[in-house]
């Protein structure tokens, strides 16, 4: 129960996430396979993952650990997201 | 409907609404309150904080090898690794050896540390004071390490026993008596972990027929000692040549106090031996003293014993941790190289039995090694150096004195597993340089990553050169942080230097 404020917050904020693309495909008419979803999903926890660890490495005092695992994580993060969007992007450009 | 668990019914909760009402209520909620001893016995919270891929192994089955055959009570008469003219007269080739190889020790901390910083000019006055401080208080350099060694602490005022406060003596479960235990050695500043075990036919040979060398200045014949097992005594007691520990205190506690993690991932600034946590032997002849006095007050009685014996074997046989590459040091799958300075008590308390554990840590040593690429003075075996029963000393266990032999030996035989070359590493000014690098020392409640790597060591070996890879690409306990900025960084000024995260029960 000690991280229940900020598990609850990260929660409201990968819900409101999820419902703000949700809405934002539906009212543009975009479609999604579920490969992209997949590595849309992917890249979204390993972005949070990158985002626990910085802190909790910074809360552990390590912040070359922290930075280091940013990058090593949240680059590789970014990409996957990238990735997603740009497959479904491209697919709306064409359709 | 009668509520043991939380003192605040739901109804109670929903009547209390409001701000003072909720913040009182998740308090109360939050924070486990007990109403007898059963409960609070039968809490996570009063045994050790274990992950679950920390598996518990059968009692009397660690994750070595032993050889029962070979595993016998030790003679370690005229053994000291922290007594100079014992360890030059053992050291090979003898004094003139020994005097050669001290400038070599420090030579190589110093290449070390211009290795991991090349800039570093060395340390400054501050430095030094801080280390000469705890060298002055340390040992049998002053009167606070006088009491660790095996004797009770010297008081004018000891707990009266039960019977002289007109009090019956305490009587509780095995599970209860753990759960106080572990309550005032949290007072105290011993543990986190904290095993319990049992002095029995293959055990007792943990301790040694005849204790080393003593240091800590408090015996009119120091060390040297036959340790008896007494069966005709309830108290333990030591004259000038033996130590009698009664058979009846056949519980045995195993903790130590944990080190200061910050200050150690800087030991190797060259301040010296001991420029690293010489304070914690006071610490344990502090805590150790009163562990002493709050047993005798219940109406029991105990032993404590600093080089009565291997409490790396003791941390083994009651699940504290593994056996792993430093040798000499108890790995821990929580805490790592981080237990410090060792407590091991015999008692007449009933206490129960933790067992083994397997948390893969074994097996992580074996492609690790980063302990030994730490090492300035190659004392530890390097990684592709698999476990074995040899010597690791330059000495041959044929020429040992328990075997016919004529020399005292330096390590102990017996077991399958990794050995501490004691002649490089006595004395080396590193201060313990090794214990600050374990992948192991991770602190825990911070980032994600720990329990998941830790969880899959335990699991499977496959991932574990590519774990130890990445402790390297992220530098957790690497000797990098600029040695100087401890000074400087008053987020790192821990109570007892220690991250709070390590200290949670």
């Amino acid at each position: 129960m000690e991280y229940f404020i900020p598990l609850m917050l990260v929660g409201a904020v990968v819900a409101a996430a999820l419902f703000g693309i949700t809405n934002w495909l539906r009212n543009r008419n975009l479609k999604v396979s579920w490969y992209e979803w997949l590595i849309g999903g992917i890249g979204f926890a390993l972005l949070l993952l990158a985002i626990q660890h910085f802190f909790g490495a910074m809360e552990e005092i390590f912040p070359f650990a922290a930075w280091m695992g940013l990058a090593i994580i949240g680059v590789p993060a970014l990409i996957l997201m990238l990735v997603a969007w740009q497959l479904v992007a491209r697919r709306a450009k064409q359709s | 409907m009668n509520q043991f668990h939380s003192t605040v019914s739901r109804r109670d909760f929903m009547k209390g609404l409001g701000l003072t009402g909720v913040t009182l209520g998740s308090a109360s909620a939050l924070s486990p309150q007990f109403r007898d001893l059963d409960e609070l016995a039968n809490s996570a919270k009063v045994v050790n904080k274990r992950g679950w891929w920390v598996k518990e192994r059968d009692y009397g089955n660690p994750t070595i090898e032993i050889d029962w055959n070979l595993m016998k009570r030790r003679d370690l008469r005229g053994f000291s690794n922290w007594d100079y003219a014992s360890l030059m007269m053992a050291f090979p080739g003898g004094p003139p050896a020994f005097k050669a190889n001290t400038p070599k020790q420090a030579a190589a901390v110093t290449a070390k540390a211009k290795e991991i910083w090349p800039d570093y000019a060395g340390p400054t006055i501050r430095d030094k004071a801080l280390s000469s401080s705890f060298w002055a208080s340390a040992y049998g350099h002053s009167g606070y390490c006088r009491s660790q060694n095996q004797h009770g602490m010297p008081t004018e005022i000891p707990a009266p026993r039960p019977s002289a406060i007109n009090t019956p003596v305490w009587e509780g479960t095995p599970e209860e008596n753990a759960a106080m235990l572990r309550a005032v050695f949290s007072l105290v500043g011993l543990g986190p972990v904290i095993g319990t075990t049992m002095l029995d036919e293959k055990s007792q040979n943990f301790i040694w027929e005849y204790s080393g060398v003593s240091w800590t200045g408090d015996e009119s014949v120091p060390g040297n000692k036959h340790i008896v097992l007494d069966s005709g005594i309830t108290e333990s007691y030591v004259d000038a040549t033996s130590f009698h520990i009664p058979t009846s205190q056949k519980y045995v506690i195993a903790t130590h106090n944990i080190s200061c993690d910050g200050f150690l991932r800087r030991s190797m600034a060259g301040a010296g031996f001991s420029s690293t946590e010489e304070m914690s032997y006071v610490r344990v002849a502090y805590a150790k003293s009163i562990v002493e006095q709050f047993i005798r007050g219940l109406g029991y009685n105990v032993t404590y014993g600093h080089d009565l014996q291997s409490a790396v074997a003791w941390d083994m046989w009651s699940g504290v941790g593994e056996h792993c590459r430093m040798g000499q040091v108890i790995g821990s799958p929580e805490y790592g190289g981080l237990l410090r300075t060792h407590a091991v008590f015999y008692t007449d308390l009933p206490l129960p039995v933790t067992n083994p554990i397997d948390a893969g840590f074994v097996k992580f040593c074996e492609t690790c090694g980063i302990c030994a690429d730490t090492c300035p003075v190659g004392a530890i075996q390097e990684r592709g150096i698999d476990r074995s029963w040899d010597n690791n000393c330059g000495q041959s266990w044929a020429d040992d004195k328990q075997a016919g032999g004529s020399k005292v030996m330096y390590n102990i035989p017996g077991y399958k597993g990794w050995r501490c070359n004691l002649f490089s590493c006595a004395f080396t000014p590193c201060a313990s340089a090794c214990k600050s690098n374990c992948p192991f020392n991770a602190i825990g409640d911070g980032s994600f990553v720990h329990s998941i790597v830790k969880s899959t060591v335990a699991t499977s070996p496959i991932f574990n050169s590519f774990f130890t890879s990445m402790e390297g690409v992220l530098h957790y306990g690497k000797q990098d942080k600029d040695p100087a900025s401890w000074w400087n960084s008053p987020d790192e000024w821990f109570i007892y230097g220690t991250h709070p995260n390590l200290l949670r029960q």
